[in-house]
């Protein structure tokens, strides 16, 4: 069941000033206003914002294509992402924060109205059931595991032959 | 049926969960579990003994398959973990009427778990890359 995510209390400005994430109190906070973000945000808007978030250099992310490894092939990955598809929300169910990792379980739904994996766009609406976990050292993120049911996501945009 | 004897934290639970199923020890399922357990895996919901027969076909296409925690996140106030694992397998077997591939696999696995007030699952949902695992499989 998705539950309601408190609102921002901080503008962007305060955490784009913040090099580091210093405790478990804060990384939540963050990942509950990265969270509102994803969800309220415009493509444009979001571009910006990611640059402003505390990535290790070296930031590796075991996304549901590729690794990526540094900060701008994440962000590229999530641009081609965002570009392929709208309406997308992050429903949460749960998240958790302890010591220098965070783990989110989450819905995320959205249409394809964009070119994806060389296909045009079909329009379809897609759930997937997803889950991702964060690791920090120093305040910032190193490493990031997102996993999901592609499967499903796959046949409800009819990619499965 | 057995019951555990103490209250376990969220992660002696897994781990001690985690030590039956490497083990093939699946009698003692309910060691872990509480008697109202669910599982969810994509769309399945399972209870323990439908997963016990499920964990059953897995070992015959798969003999011997292990599940390595990588890290557990645990919060003892609100019972609940986010574990994760790296499975690793090897398709010997048939598998859900797939034939034997002699692949070795291996996949990330999220696991979010909620436990009861003795520290037992009462509910664990399990996320993987779905897709990865048909390819693995040969399916696609």
């Amino acid at each position: 069941m998705e539950i309601k995510l408190p609102p921002n209390t901080k503008p962007d400005s305060y955490w784009a000033a913040k090099e580091t994430l210093d405790n478990e109190a804060e990384i939540e906070e963050w990942a509950i206003h990265d969270l509102n973000n994803f969800n309220n945000y415009p493509l444009e808007k979001h571009k910006a914002y990611l640059r402003t978030l505390p990535f290790h250099k070296d930031f590796i992310c075991h996304t549901l294509g590729p690794d990526t490894k540094g900060v701008e092939a994440y962000i590229s990955y999530i641009e081609m992402f965002f570009g392929a598809f709208s309406n997308l929300h992050v429903g949460v169910q749960n998240l958790i924060v302890k010591g220098d990792m965070l783990a989110i379980h989450y819905i995320l739904s959205g249409k394809n109205t964009g070119k994806f994996m060389g296909k045009p766009p079909t329009n379809k609406e897609f759930t997937m059931k997803m889950m991702e976990f964060h690791k920090f050292a120093g305040g910032k993120f190193t490493e990031g595991w997102v996993v999901g049911d592609t499967a499903a996501f796959a046949s409800q945009l009819g990619l499965l032959k | 049926m057995e019951k555990a004897k103490k209250k376990m934290t969220p992660k002696e639970c897994v781990v001690l969960f985690n030590k039956l199923w490497n083990e093939g020890n699946i009698e003692d399922f309910d060691k872990t579990n509480a008697p109202n357990m669910v599982y969810h895996h994509g769309d399945r919901n399972m209870t323990t003994k439908e997963f016990a027969d499920f964990s059953k076909e897995f070992a015959k296409g798969f003999p011997g398959n292990q599940y390595h925690i990588e890290d557990i996140i645990e919060d003892k106030e609100r019972n609940i973990c986010a574990v994760r694992y790296k499975w690793v397998g090897k398709h010997t077997g048939s598998f859900f009427g797939v034939p034997a591939t002699n692949k070795e696999m291996s996949l990330i696995i999220l696991e979010w778990d909620v436990f009861d007030e003795e520290g037992r699952f009462v509910e664990s949902w399990a996320r993987y890359d779905t897709l990865d695992w048909m390819k693995q499989m040969g399916l696609m």
